[in-house]
Parts: C-alpha cells; structure tokens; sequence
C-alpha cells in the first residue's frame, strides 16, 4: 500500500515537467518550428534559479532569473530559426549543448559539482490541499505538491482553448499548415512563429525551475535528463493537441515513477530499472510510428 | 474613369526583363482576360498588381490614384484581391474558418470583446454570404473533403467577404471540368453586373472568347495586342501569343488499331492510401500496339494513385499489370525499364530530373550501364549522349555543361522526353507531358508521342488537359473517384459528353467501361 502510494504521488511528481513542456512545446510543433531545445530551456531555468537564488537569497529573484534565462534563449532560438530562417533541429542541438557547457564552467569555477541552498526548506514550497488529503490513496496522491505542479495540470484545458478558441492558435496552426495563406491575407507568420517558440520557453522555464529549485532545492549539471526530449516524443505522439500530447506526457511520468519505485527493491539491478522511461518511450514511438505508417504503400521517400 | 492603369511598368529579375513598360489599362465592371504563354510574365504582372513583387519601375494606377504596395495588405486596402491558381486554403480548417481567416468575430461578453472566437456567429455570417451570392457551400464541412471546384467558391467568397471591387483570379479553370468551369463563367458575369471588376490569366483561348469582354495579349513581357474581344477571334489571339501560326489542332491521322496486340495491360487493379482508404476501385484497360490511350478526369480522382503504381512508386492491393507479355505488378522502376516501359512523370522535378545535376547526369539517369564500364561512368559517352539529345530533340540550352535548373520548363521537359524515348521502350507512361510548358514544345512533345505510336509502340496518356487528351488519343477512358466510369471515342465525342463523364455522371447509353 505504502509503495502503490508513493508511486501514486511519485507519477505525478514526475509528469509535472514533462508536461509543462508538453504543453509549451505543441505551438511550436505546430507552427512548423519544432523546438528540440526545451531540454535546454528547461537546464538554463534550473541552473539559473538555483544560482540566482543561491547568490541574492531570494526565490523570486530565482524565479525571476529562470525566466530571463529562458527569454535570451527564445530570442536566440527564434531570430537564428525564424527570422534568419536557420535549421531549427541544428540550432536547437547547439543550444542543448551549449547550456550544459556554460552550467559546468561556472560550476567549474565556483569549485563545486552542484548547487543547493541550505535555507530552503523544500516542505515550505509544498501545497496541502485541505479536504482532498483526507480522502485515502487519492489524498497522498493529489495533495502535497508545489503551486506549479497543479497550474501544470490546470493548463492543459486552458492551452486547449488558446490553441483551437482563439485567433492565436488558429494563427498558429495555419502558420505550420500554409504558411502561404497566412500570408496572403497579410498575417505577419514570423511574429506568430516567434510567439509559439515563446509560450514553449515560458513553459520550460516553470519546468525547470519545478525540477531543481522547487522539488529539492538542489541544482546538478544534466540533471534534466532527456526530460524535454521525452516531451517531444510526447508531442509528435499526440500531434500536437494539448489533451492527445499530455495523455503521453503522463504516460512517461507514470513509466519514470514506476522507474524509482521499483528500483529501491532492485539492488544492484537499480540502474537497470532507471533505464524504464526511455524504453518506455522507444516503444511508444515505434508503436505509434507503426500505426501511421501501416497504410503507407509509397515507396522510398515519396512525399516525406 | 479606369480600375486600374498602369504605366511603363517594369520588372526586372536579375538582368532577366520578365516585364517590359507595360501599358494596361482596365475598365470598371468588365472582364479582361490577360492571355499569354507560360513564362511570358503575365503571374509577376498580377504579382505587382497584388503587391506580391514591387515593380522596378513604372507606376500603377487604382482609380486613377498612383500607388505603391509593399504588400498584399495594402492591395487589400485598395479593394482588390486575388484567387491565385494553387489555393491558399487551409485543409484542416472549415469552411468558414478559413473564409474568416484574419479578420475573426470575437464572442462579446457585456459589450466587450473577448479573446474568444464566436463560431456561431462566424458560421451565420458565411451562410448569410453564401446565400447573397448564391453559392451552394456548408459553411461547416472541412475544406479538406471539398472538391477542387469547391475550393475555389471558398477562395472567391474569401475575397468577396473582404468586400473587394477589383478581383483577380490566376489561371481559374485549370483544374476544374467543363460543366464547373461553365458555373464559373456564369458566376463571374454575375459578380461583374453586381459592379465588381474582374481580371482573369488564362491560356485558355476557348474561355477567353466566352468570357471576357476585353483582352490583353502578352508575349516575352510586352503587350502585343489590346482589343474587344468581340473584335477578335481564337486563331488571331493563338497567332499574336505565339508570334507566328499555330495549329490548334494536332495532326492525328488516327490509325485505331484496338485489339490487335494487347502492349501494355492492367487488370483489376487496386490500391489504398495511407488513410487505408481505397482509391483506385478494379482499374481494367488494354493499351494496344499502335494506340495511344488517354486517361482523362478531374484532378485528384485516382489519377495520380494510378500513375504512382504503374510507376513502381506505389504498391497496389490487388489486381496485375502486364508488359509484352511480362508481368510486372509492384516492380520496381528500374525493373520496369528494362521490361521496356518509359515513364514521364507527373511532376519532372520531383520525379524526371534532378535540378542540381549537370544537363548530361540527367540524360543518362535510368539508364547508367550504356555509358559504363565496371560500374564506373565513362564521361566521354554521357557526354556524347547529351550532344546526340540536345541536337535531336532541339534541346536550347545555355551552357551544356550547366544543371537541368537553368533550363525552362519546356526544355526540361524535352530531356525527359528525349531519355525516355530513345532508350526503345515499347510503351510509354506520359503523365501530364505537357504541363507548364511553352506551346513550340508542346507540338513537339505532341508529334514525338505520334510518331512513336506510328512506329509500332502503344502509349498511354495521362493528363488533367482535356483537349491534349482528346486530340493525341485513340481511346479515351475517364476516371472519377478512382474508377474508370466511362470510354470515349475522341473522334465522336463532345466536350459535353466527357465533362458529364468528369463530374462522375454515368453515361445513360450504358456504354461498357473497358
């Protein structure tokens, strides 16, 4: 029982990320411009808060850092991939490369090999639901979580509304569909494009700062671990609706939790366990690639 | 008083004059149709009309106002607006989503707009345009299930929502059927009673006579002839397009030899799409020996299904195909050659050449071991090849040591031809053969095609242009929603016949579908 509860509360723990750049990550995807670098959105906003935090002694201003972090890399992201019209898959590798480069190097130099921040008393963070963390099993799994964990979920309604009930996302979905018709009625593509790479960044930057400074108040370097390329296999396998795309998102979480959980009983075998949510998501892939694939009798590369 | 004049206008592409001082004036409520050949700049005409491209030099002239456009948003301003010849729809999205695309109702909460779009309120204001201009659309269907005629209501209703006076429309009638491109003459005359003035690009000379009142002839970039269409005919617009005389009509001096040796046969074929949906339902027909057998329809009716798995690109489900007796369901292309099929295909840069290899790469693509030895290339004997097709086929190149992108259309188009053709094949595929291509390469590709037939061999002829189709076949099979729902004799038929046939009307005669 002990254990069905805490990975319960662990799933949820889990998803939390993944789906927060899930749930930023569509409008890129569906604007045409995929962003493959939220696991660096999402490492600079760890890195940043906890540093930030760690300096000035003050969680806004963490909070503050994670997000400006994240709007330089925006900036950077959208002008090479949009305005000068680079590959965004290449200009999104260098950006994931470069953001744990730059951790370690001040790391490197602050002579330590992770940030934590002795004052934060990560419990403070959490939320307790009244009511709801009485009821059993249910209680421990819903209650007990940081302000970000429940505005994730809370988005995935909402970001279905912005997406398909509003002149945004309908912009942005025929900016990824004809981009040509958009522009002959005088829309202005690129700043919709820049827009959607916005809302992933936005969303990033809560997803990593929910990863280090509010889950354990510890930042270490890669500590994102695939998370955001997880999400991208979560997108592409929901295509890109908020309910489809968080479905898998959950998904991943619930196969991570699984992941933890069993390895404490593993033993030596604990790393073996770890490697669950990527096998989780090979699978899923191959399968769902599978299924859109059967029909397909064109040979060769034919129409993409 | 005039809609639009323009004045000198230029447009240069590097050096390249793609429109030389044209002088254009049109009337208000009339129709003028800008006709010319392919290549011969009436689309960077409209473009600068529309704001797409921004002219070099000259001045253009809305109602007697001097403007200058930096984008279609400004032309909008103007009140005009342009149905462009590949529609700029949106497939996911309905109907009146993509007519209120950009200029959305918000929903109102206490007399404020909300960020929320009202999709009642969108769909009541399509139905009520629809219904002011009697078109027949459901405001709610997905522009993805509509059929190419349809779309293009959607376009028209898209620009006359935007409440334009001016509107142009870029090669409408390609793609539709005789009957719809009827419905679209009789809707264009109504629209310019209703005091809207309409230009229209065709090379179609046929639909120029029926609807237009004036007519602006271009050639190589330059206005060559300006005239009331009831002061002109057919032949003398063929005539000033071309720079010379054209023979409207290919010479076929048919010699309908069905049913002496089967060449080419397929037999109940079928085939599935990605969707899993069937689109090509027990397709059956005999090309014979000496026959060129023509595939007509509407776009998008199985045709390019068809053409993709007689080409190897596709495999089918069900059914066979034979060659000279050889089966050769679901070979692959290069199998398919060497059985003796030539294949030009639909899209020649996607399928028949690569652009960014030389001239003489191209020639030789398909068909390596002639010119190689252990596999490796012998230069001399492509080049060699190359001569021999540039020289034969009137092939203008340039620099023949160039890439197929520096050639046109049609020059493009005779490599193709030239490598099919002389690699002996005993049938050939031709799919759209002459599409976008100058009209001096089209009686050419047209002649090379008969006279293949006439040495013995069968073709068989796929292609969205009717009159090519009813001109060069001996048989003609049309298709609709991937069957094949009739055969014409092209001798006898009337345009009539065949468009009933296109909408997917089954002949009442009963005749037998081969």
């Amino acid at each position: 029982m002990r254990l069905l509860g805490s990975i319960l509360y662990d799933s949820v723990y889990h998803t939390t990320p993944i789906l927060l750049c899930v749930l930023g990550g569509i409008f890129a995807y569906k604007a045409g411009v995929l962003n493959i670098a939220l696991e660096g959105f999402m490492l600079s906003a760890s890195f940043m808060s906890m540093l930030v935090a760690g300096l000035t002694g003050s969680v806004a201003l963490g909070y503050a850092a994670a997000f400006a972090s994240c709007l330089v890399l925006w900036l950077v992201f959208s002008y090479m991939g949009v305005t000068r019209r680079g590959n965004v898959i290449i200009i999104g590798l260098a950006i994931n490369m470069l953001v744990p480069a730059i951790a370690g190097f001040v790391l490197q130099i602050m002579g330590t090999a992770n940030l934590t921040l002795p004052w934060l008393n990560v419990g403070d963070m959490k939320v307790n639901l009244p009511l709801i963390r009485d009821i059993p099993v249910l209680g421990n799994m819903l209650s007990g979580h940081p302000v970000t964990t429940y505005l994730a979920f809370l988005m995935i309604p909402l970001m279905g509304v912005l997406m398909y009930r509003t002149r945004l996302g309908v912009y942005i979905r025929v900016v990824g569909e004809n981009e040509d018709a958009a522009r002959s009625l005088g829309l202005r593509t690129d700043r919709y494009k820049y827009l959607a790479v916005l809302i992933g960044a936005l969303f990033a930057a809560f997803a990593g700062v929910n990863l280090s400074m509010e889950r354990m108040a510890l930042f270490t370097n890669n500590m994102t671990a695939g998370r955001g390329f997880i999400a991208i296999a979560a997108i592409y396998c929901g295509r890109g609706s908020p309910a489809g795309s968080a479905m898998y998102a959950i998904v991943f979480g619930v196969a991570r939790a699984l992941a933890v959980n069993l390895g404490l009983f593993a033993g030596p075998a604990a790393s073996l366990i770890d490697i669950v949510p990527y096998v989780v998501m090979t699978l899923v892939l191959t399968m769902v690639s599978v299924v859109k694939r059967r029909n397909n009798r064109l040979r060769g590369f034919v129409g993409g | 008083m005039s809609a639009i004049r323009t004045v000198n206008l230029t447009r240069t592409f590097d050096g390249f004059v793609a429109n030389d001082r044209i002088n254009l004036t049109v009337e208000p409520r009339e129709i003028k149709c800008i006709v010319g050949e392919n290549g011969a700049g009436k689309t960077t005409l409209m473009n600068m009309l529309y704001g797409v491209l921004k002219p070099t030099s000259g001045q253009i002239y809305i109602h007697d106002e001097p403007v200058a456009f930096r984008s279609p948003l400004d032309a909008m301003e103007k009140h005009i607006g342009m149905v462009h010849q590949h529609f700029k729809l949106v497939p996911s999205l309905t109907v009146y989503e993509n007519i209120l695309l950009g200029v959305e109702l918000n929903r109102k909460w206490r007399g404020r707009p909300t960020p929320l779009i009202d999709r009642d309120a969108e769909i009541q204001t399509v139905e009520a345009l629809i219904e002011t201009y009697h078109f027949q659309l459901d405001p709610r269907e997905k522009v993805q299930n509509l059929s190419v005629g349809l779309c293009q209501q959607v376009e028209i209703l898209k620009m006359l929502y935007r409440n334009v006076s001016i509107l142009i429309l870029d090669e409408p009638t390609s793609v539709l059927t005789p009957q719809e491109v009827d419905v679209l003459i009789r809707k264009l005359k109504d629209l310019r009673d209703a005091g809207k003035t309409i230009i229209v690009i065709t090379h179609k000379l046929r639909e120029v006579m029926a609807l237009s009142d004036s007519v602006t002839v271009i050639k190589q970039g330059r206005v060559v002839g300006d005239m009331r269409t009831s002061q002109t005919n057919e032949r003398a617009l063929a005539q000033m397009m071309v720079g010379r005389d054209v023979v409207l009509t290919v010479q076929n001096d048919g010699c309908c030899a069905c049913g002496r040796h089967p060449a080419y046969s397929v037999h109940n074929l079928t085939a599935e799409n990605e969707a899993g949906k069937q689109v090509l339902h027990n397709i059956s027909f005999d090309v014979c020996q000496e026959e060129i057998l023509g595939i007509a329809g509407v776009e998008g009716n199985g045709q390019s299904e068809l053409v993709k798995a007689l080409s190897g690109l596709m495999t089918v489900t069900g059914g066979s195909v034979t060659l000279g007796g050889q089966d050769c369901t679901n070979d692959w292309p290069d199998e398919l050659r060497r059985k003796g099929l030539g294949i030009i295909p639909e899209d020649r840069y996607a399928q028949g050449l690569c652009m960014e290899m030389s001239i003489a790469d191209n020639c030789v693509a398909g068909h390596c071991e002639a010119v190689s030895r252990f596999g490796v290339f012998q230069r001399r004997k492509v080049k060699a090849c190359r001569d021999r097709y540039l020289q034969k086929y009137d092939i203008r190149v340039a620099e023949a040591e160039g890439t197929v992108s520096q050639l046109s259309g049609g020059n493009a188009q005779k490599i193709i031809v030239a490598r099919e053709l002389e690699n002996r094949p005993q049938v050939i595929l031709a799919c759209q053969p002459t599409r976008g291509v100058d009209i001096g390469s089209i009686e050419f590709i047209h002649s090379q095609l008969l006279q293949f037939r006439n040495a013995g061999n069968a073709v068989l002829l796929i292609s969205s242009e009717l009159s090519e189709v009813l001109s060069l076949s001996d048989r003609v099979l049309v298709m609709y929603n991937g069957c094949i729902i009739g055969t014409v004799n092209p001798r006898t038929t009337t345009a009539e016949e065949v468009g009933l046939l296109m909408a997917g009307a089954k002949p009442s005669s009963g005749e037998e579908s081969a």
